[in-house]
């Protein structure tokens, strides 16, 4: 039975039947408001399906930091963000894996927490969810995700499909883009990549609307880029109620499953196309879709079946090992840290969200996992028997300044809750919680909390031995207090196993693997303009740490940027030509993952503890003038050891849009390359002349 | 209150039932140094006493409210107007998830010390304190739910309503204060010996110098005029309970000469020992409002009312 003949043996209402979410509408908005004993996706949400001719029900459960499904059994990992700063593709595909598995355990066979969507504003409510403010990292992760989720034969989603990196707006904001460079290059690159190199199953629509149409109706993105010109071959998703307001107009865009339960799908899509309104092609092509793609991972899940699995404790391991290589060492001066604990006598603790197993976000990410370790369970945990713990929350300065003063260091826990930032849901479940509303985006306030930022401006001063741990989904820009403060890190949210992660890196028994993902920078005013509140927005070719090398402006801390507890140098860098140059033929419809160069060099650590950290190769052209991220490896050394590593560069990853011929295009001329540690931390910088057929430079 | 004033350094406290708290109304004389397992909220309800403790020392007036931590060292004196204390005293369990927790919560709460009011004002926690000893005064069978009830919410009053720490200790190794607490210990077992500093400093295996810091940073006194005060404590309860002559008493207390002895209880209680043998420690109203002083427990009513109004 080849899905082609199944479709053709449908009937009508059996093929719309496929395009169909089957959950209880009010079941799932009463879960979400926590109105009901169940809490969202606790149990997978059914779609299609047609047991006649054995096609499965899509049996979605939601992402990104685990499997939403279940209460107390599943992993809760670090956020997508956290993640992100590791680096670290290889674990990605792991974590894919792990959570893929879990799915499997709760009856899922969907995975809808693949969240890519370009981190255009570190204000964003969920920039948690995604891999951070660069299109060739986001690609890297999200691809390694989708790789390591499908192995086992769960098929991996892909969200918000596009342009959705707005939450207090997102169900009404029309989004633009200042050219079409900006919208292939920024913003849908790495979707590109995922689905046409990491064959992504699946896609999930957004809310907002793009040039004017709504995301879910877009045929132009549905339609013309999506199935067109990337040769999709899998099924898309509407984001869930919202996501679809119109049977004929969603129909001939292309959607093809309406989700989480049907209105203007089901019986009203059979009544369009039989009065001619949706030609019955479109259902062929949208059953067939699903069809093929649901038959094809039943497969590879009925095979991986006989596959070692990971234990549960293996996935625990996964979940602490990328919270700590997700830890990025912003600020140490005169190496304050690592604190060894046999010297300390006495710690103090200060901040609530030390007492907090802050997970993030509360919305549709929340996941229920058996145990959340929070920052001070964790401290505990590794100091017990050798140092004495006060913790106090911080709400008197006077105590606050008495007790840092007693103690031997002083470790602050400050930060961001699911109230400061996350999924702008139903406000009226948490405004009954605070009284003050919550969540959504963080436009204008990139700071701490006053009283946090109050607390740190004296607490840094009484005790020398003082090191700041911040939790947060993006860029948190640090006030007067940073140059009080000798240490800082930022951990994020790192998941069930977070609290044991930031305790073992401060204490050394792990080193902090992160490099920023992101860019703190020294103002707000640095970063792009942003309305969170409009209707309608352009968004420009630069953000990030491209704007601001376009502008001429240093970060506070730039992207790529972390320190390490050990030092590494670079040398023997070289740049070699991969392929012969006949690659450059335009506008070729596979994705060319061939490595166009490679950047050859010897890392070495030069310091006295073993330690990890991230070779950047930026590339910067004529028509590209700022160095953006075209490769990274991470390397892990042991003191005085050295290696030679290869970072190759792809020529889909370099090209560059060009909007007259509307296809990517490989430039001619000069590439400068950039190799070092972080985007504003160069190393070593060459040029590699694309037209003359040098093997080195 | 008797047993209040005489266990002067670990005060065991009886619950009498299978209450985790006990409250009480007394008038204070003189309660030396001691500490308890147990949290001690003191509301003053009438007069002045002065407390004095390892982090503040001040009187405390009438309506006042102060909070002794657990194993917090501290004392209480009444001056010469009468006064009037209510006490409530909470098992540090009430504060525990499980017997696995080892954390210690630490308050700051002490109306009279501008930076230890809570957020929300000390009010609701004052009258909670009120609402609890006025069940104690009023001995009927249906309080006891009420007082049972009444400590159990305060606790959570606490721990949602004041500023609080918490300290979690290194396993078994003995820190800095729980050593002066053994330190204070010991020194009220041998108070009748001589040269008592030597002793503490020969017993724990430390200077003199690190013995007087201890006590210093400790008590914010020296370990001399602490042994002092030790002395001239134990003096007072066998004056008052004894009819021991005046040279057992010096021996007994460790004084060195009759000299040292008039001239310290002179100093501390402001009386000559035979005077205050002959007031019966001065004492008349400083025993625990039990019903047999009826008089004093409805003035406490009527000062708990009001309050609560």
């Amino acid at each position: 039975m080849t899905p082609e003949w199944i479709v053709q043996n449908m009937s009508l209402e059996e093929k719309v039947r496929l395009m169909s979410g089957r959950a209880d509408r009010s079941r799932i908005h009463g879960a979400l408001k926590g109105t009901l004993s169940e809490h969202y996706n606790e149990k997978p949400y059914a779609a299609g399906g047609n047991d006649r001719l054995h096609v499965p029900e899509i049996r979605f459960c939601d992402g990104p930091r685990g499997v939403v499904c279940g209460r107390g059994k599943a992993t809760c990992f670090p956020v997508p963000m956290v993640r992100a700063a590791g680096f670290n593709p290889d674990l990605e595909e792991e974590i894919g894996t792990a959570i893929a598995q879990e799915a499997q355990q709760f009856g899922a066979n969907f995975f809808g927490g693949i969240c890519i969507n370009f981190l255009y504003h570190p204000g964003w409510g969920r920039a948690q969810e995604t891999y951070g403010e660069d299109d060739f990292l986001l690609g890297e992760m999200g691809g390694a995700m989708v790789r390591g989720v499908q192995s086992v034969g769960v098929i991996a989603c892909l969200k918000h499909f596009a342009f959705n990196q707005m939450e207090n707006q997102r169900f009404r904001v029309n989004v633009r883009c200042d050219s079409l460079r900006t919208e292939r290059e920024v913003f849908l690159r790495h979707f590109e990549k995922c689905i046409r190199r990491d064959h992504a199953g699946a896609v999930m629509s957004a809310y907002n609307a793009y040039n004017g149409v709504m995301c879910g109706h877009n045929r132009y993105l549905l339609h013309d880029v999506l199935k067109e010109e990337w040769g999709f071959q899998g099924f898309l998703i509407s984001d869930f109620t919202w996501g679809v307001k119109g049977t004929v107009a969603a129909a001939l865009a292309g959607q093809t499953v309406e989700m989480a339960d049907t209105k203007y799908f089901g019986e009203k899509l059979v009544e369009a196309v039989r009065r001619g309104l949706v030609p019955e092609a479109v259902i062929d092509d949208a059953a067939l879709r699903i069809a093929r793609t649901m038959k094809s991972f039943e497969k590879i899940s009925m095979e991986s079946e006989k596959r070692k699995r990971l234990k549960k404790r293996e996935i625990r391991e996964l979940a602490l090992q990328s919270a700590e290589e997700g830890i990025v060492l912003l600020k140490n001066e005169r190496n304050v840290l690592p604190f060894s604990k046999r010297r300390l006598h006495t710690i103090a603790v200060f901040g609530e969200l030390a007492e907090e197993g802050n997970q993030g976000d509360r919305g549709s990410a929340r996941v229920y996992p058996e145990h959340v370790v929070s920052p001070l369970e964790g401290l505990m945990k590794l100091v017990n028997g050798t140092t004495d713990v006060i913790y106090y929350r911080g709400h008197n300065i006077a105590h606050a300044k008495r007790l840092a003063d007693e103690a031997d260091c002083v470790i602050v826990i400050a930060g961001l809750t699911y109230l400061d930032e996350g999924e702008a849901l139903s406000k009226d479940q948490f405004t009954a919680e605070r009284g003050t509303s919550v969540g959504g985006d963080r436009e204008g306030r990139l700071r701490l909390h006053d009283g946090d930022e109050k607390l740190l401006n004296e607490i840094g001063k009484v005790n020398p031995n003082t090191a700041v741990v911040m939790i947060s989904g993006s860029a948190v820009i640090p006030g007067e207090w940073i140059s009080q403060v000798p240490a800082l890190l930022w951990a994020g949210y790192g998941g069930q196993e977070g609290g044991t992660a930031i305790a073992r890196v401060l204490f050394g028994e792990a080193e902090p693997g992160g490099r920023l993902p992101y860019t703190i920078p020294q103002r707000e005013e640095d970063l792009p303009a942003l309305d969170f509140e409009a209707s309608e927005v352009t968004y420009q070719y630069y953000s990030g740490y491209r704007k601001l090398a376009h502008d001429g402006i240093r970060a506070m801390y730039p992207f790529g940027y972390g320190l390490s507890y050990t030092s590494f140098a670079l040398s023997d860098v070289s740049v070699r030509r991969e392929i012969p140059s006949d690659v450059k033929a335009a506008g070729e419809t596979e994705w060319n993952g061939n490595p166009f160069f490679a950047v050859f060099c010897h890392i070495s650590n030069t310091g006295k503890r073993s330690g990890s950290t991230v070779v950047q190769v930026y590339v910067e052209t004529a028509k590209c003038p700022v160095p953006t991220l075209k490769g990274f490896l991470k390397v892990k050394l042991e003191a005085g050891a050295g290696r030679d590593i290869r970072i190759p560069v792809s020529c889909d990853d370099l090209k560059y849009f060009d909007e007259e011929e509307h296809a990517f295009r490989l430039e001619q001329g000069n590439f400068t390359i950039h190799v070092g540690f972080s985007a504003e931390q160069i190393e070593w910088s060459g040029k590699f002349q694309e037209l003359h057929h040098h093997d080195d430079l | 209150m008797d047993n209040y004033q005489e266990k002067y350094t670990l005060e065991s406290v009886d619950y009498g039932s299978q209450l985790r708290g006990k409250s009480f109304v007394t008038s204070i004389g003189f309660s030396a140094w001691h500490w308890h397992y147990e949290y001690e909220l003191m509301l003053v309800l009438k007069g002045k006493v002065t407390f004095r403790s390892e982090k503040w020392t001040g009187s405390v007036t009438e309506g006042n409210l102060v909070l002794v931590n657990s194993k917090e060292l501290h004392s209480i004196v009444g001056g010469n107007e009468v006064n009037l204390c209510g006490f409530v005293q909470l098992s540090p369990d009430l504060f525990r998830s499980g017997t696995e927790d080892k954390r210690q919560f630490r308050f700051f709460l002490n109306s009279m010390n501008q930076d230890e009011q809570p957020e929300e004002g000390i009010v609701s926690i004052r009258n909670h304190v009120s609402r609890i000893l006025m069940c104690t005064l009023i001995e009927k069978e249906q309080t006891a739910y009420r007082l049972r009830g009444e400590m159990y919410s305060l606790v959570a009053d606490l721990v949602e309503g004041a500023d609080y720490d918490i300290l979690m200790r290194r396993q078994k190794e003995e820190t800095g204060s729980e050593e002066l607490l053994d330190m204070i210990d010991y020194i009220r077992r041998h108070v009748a010996e001589d040269h008592l500093s030597v002793l503490l400093a020969h017993e724990f295996g430390v200077g003199e110098k690190t013995l007087y810091r201890c006590f210093k940073a400790g008590l914010g006194m020296s370990v001399r005029d602490f042994i002092e005060e030790m002395r001239v404590q134990q003096a007072r309860k066998l004056l008052r309970t004894t009819d021991h002559d005046m040279p057992f008493i010096i021996d007994a207390c460790g004084f060195g000469s009759e000299k040292t002895f008039y001239r310290s209880f002179q100093k501390l209680t402001g009386q000559t020992p035979l005077s205050y043998r002959k007031s019966d420690g001065g004492n008349t109203g400083h025993a625990e409002v039990r019903g047999y002083l009826d008089y004093e427990r409805y003035e406490a009513l009527d000062l708990l009312k009001g309050f609560l109004s």
